[in-house]
């Protein structure tokens, strides 16, 4: 994108001169791309990790030596060193917003550096008082303090880095606590993720953030749907993100090839969406969910739920209009929220056996899902979506190997024989491919 | 948002920053200086668990016996479950804190401190055929680390190790200032010796 960017400022002059393009005209397309910092533009992956890299050394080196807990310090000493090291990470980053503006590496470089020294001087003050004993308070101040850093600066590591705190932190919460603010932050954090998302679709930095922030929100409603009481809501809470992810990531359609990120998302999710189906095709997956264990004094279990809700409802508007356009693999994968939304009420309600219901219809939806990706991608000569059914395809039999009285003989035959299946479908398919494009 | 507009927003945010790291400052140091000082006994620890270099594992504890059927076990028992809930300290004649009163929203006066843990307090022994009765609770709080020099922690691992040597019941307990809910730790105390 950059390279584009610098190719074309540099035949500005000459667009102008020939009167292909007005002056002004040129001037509007400087400014709609902005300025292009000679220094740092080309800044090259490796120099922003390293910028990063050593930034974040840098912070942790500090915290280690600050953490020495010299003897020779009083308190008031290492109050002042605790303040000094966030006022110096806080004045970098200023710097950094105030004349480096266009500087990727050193946007990243303050910003994570600034996050590290926020953590760093809660720690330190919990260790200089001896009231370092709450994981969570430190964790939850941490977090409310930087969660606007990446809006200020722009910079994908520090919102990397905050994604990465949540899942820390709810991770660690102890049996008795389910606060609602895990998802207020979530709430605070993500639009500077869809920001980012229009703003520069291109970015393999944009693509990790999505993927880094999609997969913190999944562990975090996972943790929150899978321990506070409410029996399968860890499942409605899983397909339903994951199925509005590829939601997202295939809406409109066609726009996968335009918008790298889409692409970059959409493997992954499609991955976790099979594996989290498979686990719903196992009839001890449905087997408590009619035991009523539903806790909805906890606000997070709450808001777990609504999210859930909020995500199926996307993923189902997207379905139809997907299933509209042709796109029927997509429109199936996507249509998994509806399902488990619908099988789980009906669970939840069963007396007479509905629940039995639940293995049976993801047993069919994922049988359904290959079929449809592995003809698609057929036809369309795509690869990806061919593999992307065969792996749907592979996961339903791998499941299916555990629970049938088949003898192993006549299991590893079926096996072997779509294991060379996949293989001659891949080749015939890349054949097709080179052939079409000579 | 322009740059400008972005650097005044910075500046705000690191400001919020600071404040927040001097409050916390502030009233910890106002706590020191001005808290009523409580004894608060910390459970007998393993020397080797305890002393991990950088802090000592104190694990504060304050045991209330009570019968389960009175309001102050009930109270407990709530916490137990799950809720948050306050403790009213009293000191007894050798300074060492108790529970006067337990409550659920911190209470206009008085020193409290808020429960971190509740958990059940048996009797320690027992006649062989005996079993153990409940008889109370024990009551912890989240100033659970005493931070010390990495080189200084072996050294007070080897003293607990040779206090408990010559006495068994070697007591340690924490000096803790109390002020507004904020409890924070002015030293450990072995036998009466303060560790540092």
């Amino acid at each position: 994108m950059r390279q584009g960017i610098r190719w074309l400022y540099g035949e500005l002059p000459r667009l102008v001169e020939r009167g292909v393009l007005t002056p002004d005209a040129a001037e509007a397309l400087r400014h709609h791309y902005g300025p292009l910092d000679s220094a740092d533009a080309g800044a090259s992956w490796g120099q922003i990790l390293l910028a990063s890299f050593g930034a974040l050394l840098v912070g942790g080196g500090i915290i280690l030596i600050v953490a020495h807990n010299w003897d020779d310090l009083g308190r008031p000493a290492r109050a002042a060193l605790v303040l000094a090291m966030l006022a110096a990470a806080q004045a970098l980053t200023i710097y950094a917003a105030a004349r480096r503006p266009n500087s990727i590496a050193w946007r990243e470089a303050a910003s994570a550096f600034l996050v590290c020294a926020v953590g760093a001087a809660i720690a330190l003050v919990g260790q200089t008082y001896n009231v370092g004993g709450s994981f969570e308070s430190l964790m939850r101040a941490w977090l409310w303090l930087v969660v606007l850093v990446p809006y200020l600066t722009g910079s994908n590591l520090a919102s990397i880095l905050f994604w990465a705190l949540l899942v820390v932190r709810v991770g660690n919460l102890g049996w008795r606590e389910g606060p609602s603010d895990p998802w207020l932050l979530v709430f605070a954090a993500l639009p500077f993720v869809v920001m980012r998302l229009r703003r520069e679709p291109q970015s393999w930095a944009t693509a990790l953030l999505a993927i880094a922030s999609a997969a913190s929100i999944f562990i975090v409603g996972s943790i929150f749907a899978g321990s506070h009481g409410w029996n399968g809501l860890w499942a409605v809470f899983q397909v339903s993100f994951v199925a509005a992810v590829v939601a997202a990531a295939s809406w409109p359609p066609g726009a996968e090839s335009l918008d790298p990120w889409r692409r970059r998302v959409l493997v992954p999710a499609w991955l976790v969406l099979i594996v989290v189906g498979t686990i719903l095709t196992f009839d001890d997956a449905w087997r408590t969910v009619s035991i009523v264990d539903r806790d909805f004094r906890r606000i997070s279990v709450i808001l777990t739920a609504l999210v859930a809700a909020a995500c199926a409802v996307f993923a189902t508007i997207i379905t139809v209009r997907l299933a509209r356009a042709g796109k029927r693999a997509a429109a199936a994968a996507a249509s998994a929220a509806l399902l488990v939304v619908l099988l789980h009420a009906l669970a939840m309600m069963d007396t007479t056996g509905v629940s039995e219901g639940g293995w049976i219809a993801f047993n069919l939806w994922l049988l359904a899902l290959g079929v449809l990706a592995v003809i698609e991608g057929l036809s369309a000569l795509e690869l990806g979506t061919t593999n992307r059914g065969l792996a749907a395809l592979a996961a339903l039999i791998a499941a299916r190997f555990f629970d049938t009285d088949l003898n192993f003989l006549a299991r590893g035959l079926a096996f072997v024989a779509f294991g060379l299946a996949c293989f001659a479908v891949n080749i015939w398919l890349m054949r097709r491919v080179r052939k079409r494009a000579a | 948002m322009t740059t400008s507009a972005r650097v005044i927003a910075l500046v705000i945010l690191s400001v919020a920053q600071l404040g927040a790291a001097a409050w916390s400052i502030a009233r910890y140091e106002s706590t020191l200086r001005s808290g009523a000082l409580y004894r608060i006994r910390i459970e007998p620890v393993d020397p080797a668990d305890a002393f991990h270099g950088r802090y000592v594992a104190v694990r504060p504890s304050i045991t209330v016996l009570a019968d389960d059927k009175s309001d102050l076990a009930r109270d407990l028992q709530r916490i137990q479950s799950g809720e948050r809930g306050y403790v009213v300290l009293a000191a007894d004649a050798d300074g060492f804190a108790r529970v006067s009163d337990v409550v659920f929203t911190p209470p206009a006066q008085g020193d409290y401190l808020e429960v971190a843990y509740v958990w059940d307090q048996w009797t320690r022994e027992t006649q062989p055929g005996e079993t153990a009765r409940h008889v109370g609770y024990n009551v912890s709080f989240s100033f659970d680390r005493y931070y010390m020099n990495e080189g200084a922690a072996p050294i007070a691992e080897q003293r607990y190790a040779e206090a408990s040597r010559r006495n068994s019941t070697a007591k340690a307990w924490l000096a803790v200032r109390v002020k507004g809910g904020a409890g924070v730790i002015e030293g450990l105390l072995i036998d009466g010796d303060p560790i540092k």
